[in-house]
């Protein structure tokens, strides 16, 4: 597949938001989790300054491009019972196949971080 | 953090805190560690946008929308509360888990022995072992059950479920049983 075209801003911030749609439907997703990284594009959002920075932000999702590779963080809550790794692969799987199609970019580096988990409440749970 | 019941602010990987960060800077140039530390390089790089927008905005004549200041405090809370993000070794690529998803899953495994009760929840990564750490835990226990089978019990839930769940080992876990609990009986008054 060739480049899509368009400055490697709009590539990231047109993955970023592909990721950022297809992430939470997945299987041990509960959602993605907004962090302080994220706002500074809340603020400049807020006031609809534009971002200056070459990484693109969605609340959860940072995706930046450099020499023909997407490097791209994906923050989320992990829904119980699912577990971590493979959680990790099939979003890792996604990235990289949204780069792949999206922007035409074959080398994706992910890094997942997990900064919440949803448990069943205890109305749910055998005591 | 949460897991602790402190409210440290948030650190970076390297143990400086953000909020020391930000006041210096200005002279993070003189600072040795700062010029060589990646996680003190990449978050200067983000603060100083957020100063360089903020700057932006203080000279600018507009009315932010009303819900702005919630938002913000509310990623900030989150983000307080979250804690720290310990390595995770996965096959493939990066990960992290935040100390306070850890705590909550270990807190929830304990919770699955009959008459046990997770409640307070303290992990340390251990150093130079990414995906090892030290576990403190508090239990209250059902009045009547055998205490030391009933520790034992969620000591063998909590070790599995960090591994199976999370891709955490447990080097070592120490559990205090804080409190006895009595159970309501079923329409008792509250």
């Amino acid at each position: 597949m060739t480049s899509a075209p368009g400055s490697r801003r709009q590539q990231a911030e047109t993955l970023c938001q592909v990721i950022a749609n297809r992430v939470p439907d997945l299987a041990g997703v509960a959602h993605l989790c907004t962090g302080w990284r994220d706002l500074a594009a809340h603020l400049t959002e807020a006031v609809g300054l534009p971002s200056t920075g070459m990484a693109h932000r969605a609340d959860g999702v940072e995706v930046a491009i450099d020499h023909g590779q997407a490097r791209v963080r994906v923050a989320l809550a992990l829904q119980w019972p699912h577990r971590a790794e493979t959680v990790c692969q099939d979003i890792r799987a996604t990235a990289a196949d949204a780069a792949n199609h999206v922007i035409g970019v074959t080398s994706c580096q992910v890094h997942v971080a997990i900064r919440d988990v949803h448990l069943p409440t205890c109305g749910d749970q055998p005591r | 953090m949460a897991v602790t019941g402190s409210l440290d602010p948030p650190a970076l990987p390297c143990g400086r805190l953000v909020d020391s960060l930000w006041q210096r800077l200005d002279r993070l140039a003189t600072d040795p560690h700062a010029l060589t530390c990646p996680h003190c390089q990449a978050a200067a790089r983000s603060l100083d946008t957020l100063r360089q927008t903020t700057d932006r905005l203080a000279a600018q004549p507009v009315e932010p929308p009303s819900d702005l200041t919630g938002r913000i405090m509310a990623v900030v809370r989150a983000e307080i509360r979250r804690g720290r993000d310990l390595p995770l070794p996965t096959p493939g690529g990066t990960a992290s888990v935040s100390e306070y998803a850890l705590a909550a899953v270990l807190r929830f495994a304990a919770d699955q022995v009959p008459g046990v009760r997770g409640r307070s929840c303290g992990v340390d990564p251990v150093p130079g072992r990414p995906g090892h750490v030290r576990v403190r835990m508090g239990l209250a226990v059902r009045y009547g059950l055998p205490v030391v089978q009933a520790a034992e019990q969620a000591r063998e839930r909590i070790t599995a479920a960090a591994v199976h769940y999370v891709g955490i080992v447990i080097d070592s876990l120490d559990v205090a049983v804080e409190d006895v609990y009595q159970e309501r009986a079923e329409g008792a008054p509250r």
